[in-house]
């Protein structure tokens, strides 16, 4: 039998090549009441919030970074249009918008402004030039507070705290040992901070959906990555029970975390507006709003103390990790989570002290993004290490190597790696494929090219128990009559191939066509709550409830009659956490991997060339080679983005100043070289068959790698990204 | 009012205002939603089409200007042998995650193609460098352009 990794054309491929496949922006009124397209891919109809009548809306978002809100005053609204703000919000409703870890958020601004752009009103209407004139004639009236612009203008508290007392949303922090006597003892110690900047998801379709109401039922539909966490924000906000809610994700052109939490900050006032007016609304965000006021990544700064003892070896780290949550703290703690968890990278440090702070400032709050806080902290540790292995005049590779972490460890958080790790074997590939330690030694140090190589961990699924106490997943396989067999759960492809492994996965198990198998974009009237498509956690997660709910289905499988079988998760046997201390197994397992780049530096304008990329992952195993490697390869042009040309700054006012495609820079087909990539095989006994989550740990890496290879060419330290040519010259004039 | 062909039909499109686009007789009037608005403002390629043979940003050119024109778009495309055999490559490289840069990615493709049979993997990139992706790092693109050079030796 062919190996499940052999990979099979996409089967959601044909409608996205020929322009069949339908996006938010590109639904019509069909003249039905409901039901679905023949192909399954749509949800039609009026029941589904395509209608006639369908109106837009659009935010007025407040032209005030800061300060309380002393009138709103909204103009005559004509026939037809409305103009929606937090008064509107129904009794039983809450003004809050119900994220993840915090509900600090309002759904629309009440009482102040904490970032320039932050929703007060929805103007929605038949007639977009019309709105706009509405838009310009609400009056918002603010005693402004000086702007907090950056995480040190936060901790001096500028014009007062925003959050608290101290504008710390959340800490995170982690002890291992006596970090103070051990530095007290060292023979010497390094210092370095590493700083990383904003990065825009820059998903191609741009935020966009549609709510309706239908009697006491409200709908939201659109571009989104998890339709239950939407399901959970209307209902919040509206203060309506479970069935009376329905959300449908449509084909989304594309998320990386842009639209985990977007879709709730944008769709619960939008429900408000579509219940209040009682007519279907559509807001579609053009590149301009989106880039200005949808959520970021969070900005960095880590300083990485270690402590040496007189051969160069590592007695301790003293670490801190800062993150700037913009405005409210929404996602920041469990961003900062995962980024404290990495922290360490691949290395067994014996004594740590880690200390992790989301701050508020006054900028558009931070959100998710790929990778969730890990890019971030790893770029930190594997700068560190370079400088280190500098100092000690070591090659960096073998320096490293010391430290890797060996099955049996003990993690950060006082868990244990109980599978197999096989940092070993990626090296041994990427060297085979780029050849790295010969050039190294070969391009000699500030002579205009360099090649570095960078190491990654990162924790599959959510983070501790919040797959068993938060999530609770569900999968559920129907066989029809017709014995087709349907996959119910909630999990979005928005490019990164559930469409296409999942129905593999459940093929494989019942030895039928992998396109035989009917899987439709999310409708949470008919789908099981499988948890939200975010954290890695897609195909080892859902796809082994699936993997299991396939064999269940193959022992009962009956020709012509309707069969249903459900799945629920279970943490795997042994794994333990403790959600107070933060102690124990962080993640059931992780994903490992090995980037190389090799870089040329021009002295006279100092722009980088990447002229060669590797990427070796442990993923488990890959359910199919080509999505995987998809994977690898866009994850490694995003993070060579982040790293090389992704410069995203704040103005006076703390909004972005590229808001635009033609000033923020994303990479295009000539700008980075292909980027070759490989998987070995490490199998994961929770996984669907062998597989471990990936999507994220391929942006984690490849900045690292490009720092580390500009730092060979240039001959200095290059702990900020992005290298865009100004920094670098910065660098080389310091 | 104009009077252009798409898709090898004849149509006649009323002009709103003088800052309606092609993209917008495509989308809005035809129909047409295989053309996307990535940006609106001539730096993706999502609206890509063919003005008169030519690959132009629909969302940079005034409705009108397209008086008497002939416009291939994406679905148009789709109907040809061409685009039919870059559709099965695409697929089968998996050119396409997201989905919402390839009917512009086609488009590109297609251009390049009919002037160009044998494009080595630089003039691919070159070709497609109009056109962003965020998705793919753009590799299994240029996989999927490359099996078409290969498979349609004949249609190109
Ligand atoms: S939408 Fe026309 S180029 Fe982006
Ligand atoms: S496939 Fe998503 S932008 Fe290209």
């Amino acid at each position: 039998m062919k190996s499940i990794s052999q990979s099979i054309p996409r089967p959601d491929g044909m409608a996205k090549a020929d322009g069949s496949a339908l996006y938010v922006a590109d639904l019509q009124f069909d003249g039905t009441e409901g039901g679905r397209s023949p192909d399954g891919a749509v949800a039609l109809g009026s029941e589904s919030g395509l209608s006639k009548d369908m109106l837009l809306g659009r935010f007025y978002r407040s032209p005030y970074p800061r300060g309380k809100i002393r009138r709103l005053q909204l103009p005559e609204c004509p026939p037809g249009y409305h103009i929606i703000s937090a008064a509107d919000i129904p009794q039983g409703g809450k003004n809050e918008i119900p994220m993840a870890a915090s509900r600090d958020m309002p759904c629309f601004a009440e009482n102040e402004i904490r970032y320039a752009g932050q929703i007060v009103a929805l103007v929605a209407g038949p007639d977009a030039y019309e709105i706009e004139r509405l838009i310009r004639a609400i009056e918002l009236e603010v005693d402004e507070t000086p702007v907090v612009k950056n995480i040190d203008e936060a901790l001096a508290l500028k014009g007062g705290a925003i959050h608290g007392e101290d504008n710390i949303f959340c800490r995170v922090d982690l002890d291992e040992g006596e970090v103070d006597e051990v530095f007290a003892g060292a023979a010497s110690v390094v210092e370095g901070v590493y700083e990383t900047g904003f990065q825009e998801q820059f998903y191609m379709e741009g935020q966009g959906l549609i709510a309706w109401r239908t009697g006491n039922k409200c709908g939201v539909r659109g571009s989104m990555q998890c339709p239950y966490y939407v399901h959970h924000a209307v209902s919040h906000v509206l203060g309506l029970k479970h069935d009376e809610i329905r959300v449908i994700a449509d084909t989304i052109g594309g998320g990386f975390g842009g639209k985990e939490d977007y879709p709730e900050i944008m769709g619960a006032p939008l429900a408000v507006a579509s219940w209040v007016s009682g007519k279907p609304i559509r807001m579609l965000m053009d590149r301009v709003e989106d880039m200005a006021f949808t959520s970021k990544r969070h900005p960095s700064r880590c300083v990485y103390r270690s402590a040496l003892d007189s051969e160069g070896r590592i007695l301790a780290i003293d670490a801190t990790v800062d993150l700037d949550g913009g405005a409210y703290e929404t996602y920041t703690k469990i961003v900062l989570m995962r980024a404290v968890f990495h922290s360490l990278g691949v290395y067994a440090i014996p004594v740590f002290r880690i200390r992790g702070r989301g701050i508020a400032t006054n900028t558009v709050p931070s959100g998710a993004f790929r990778g969730f806080g890990a890019p971030q902290s790893l770029f930190g540790i594997e700068m560190h290490m370079e400088e280190i292995a500098r100092r000690n005049r070591c090659e960096v590779l073998d320096y490293k190597r010391n430290y890797f972490l060996k099955k049996g460890d003990t993690t950060v958080t006082g868990g244990i790696f109980r599978d197999e790790i096989i940092l070993d074997k990626l090296i041994a590939e990427a060297e085979r494929l780029s050849g790295y330690s010969g050039k190294r030694i070969k391009l000699g140090r500030g002579k205009g090219q360099g090649i570095g190589m960078s190491f990654i961990l990162h924790g599959c699924g959510f983070t501790g128990d919040g797959e068993q106490k938060i999530i609770k997943g569900k999968a559920v396989l129907k066989k029809h009559r017709d014995d087709k067999v349907e996959i119910l759960c909630a999990a979005v492809d928005f490019g990164q191939g559930p469409q296409t492994t999942f129905r593999k996965v459940v093929a494989r198990v019942l030895g039928i066509e992998p396109n035989t198998v009917i899987f439709n974009y999310p409708d949470t009237d008919f789908v099981p709550d499988s948890g939200p498509t975010v954290a890695s956690r897609t195909i080892m997660i859902v796809g082994y409830l699936l993997q299991k709910a396939a064999e269940e289905l193959k022992a009962i499988w009956v020709e012509g009659e309707e069969q249903v079988v459900e799945q629920n998760y279970q943490m795997p046997p042994g794994m333990s956490w403790d959600q107070e201390r933060l102690r124990g197994d962080s993640y059931a397992t992780y994903g490992w991997g090995v980037n190389v780049c090799e870089v040329e530096l021009d002295f006279l304008t100092w722009e980088t060339k990447v002229i060669g990329a590797w990427a070796v992952f442990d993923v488990g195993r890959a359910v199919d080679h080509r999505v995987v490697n998809g994977q690898i390869q866009g994850g490694m042009s995003q993070a060579l983005g982040y790293g090389a040309m992704e410069k995203l700054e704040v103005d006076s006012k703390g909004q972005f100043r590229q808001i635009t495609m033609a000033d923020y820079m994303v990479p295009t087909s000539v700008d980075f070289p292909r980027t070759e990539a490989l998987t070995v095989d490490n199998p994961y006994l929770y996984g669907a068959f062998g597989a471990k989550g990936m999507g994220e740990m391929v942006h984690d890496g490849g900045h690292a790698a490009f720092a580390a290879a500009v730092e060979q060419a240039c001959g200095k330290a290059c702990t900020t990204i992005p290298l865009v040519p100004e920094t670098l010259m910065e660098i080389m004039e310091a | 009012m104009i009077r252009l062909r798409i898709n090898g039909l004849e149509r006649e499109v009323e002009i709103p205002h003088p800052m309606y686009r092609l993209l917008d007789v495509l989308r809005e009037d035809i129909g047409l939603t295989g053309a996307k608005e990535g940006c609106g403002e001539g730096e993706c390629g999502a609206c890509a089409v063919l003005l008169n043979g030519v690959l132009v940003n629909s969302c940079l050119i005034p409705a009108s200007q397209v008086d008497e024109a002939d416009i291939l778009t994406p679905e148009g495309l789709a109907e040809t042998e061409a685009g039919k055999l870059l559709a099965k490559c695409f697929t089968e490289c998996h050119g396409a995650q997201c989905g919402f840069c390839t009917p512009g990615m086609m488009m590109a493709a297609a251009e390049l193609l009919f002037t160009n049979r044998k494009p080595t993997e630089v003039e691919i990139r070159e070709a497609l460098a109009g056109n962003i992706c965020r998705c793919t790092g753009y590799d299994m693109i240029i996989d999927a352009v490359q099996l078409a050079t290969e498979r349609g030796a004949n249609i190109w």
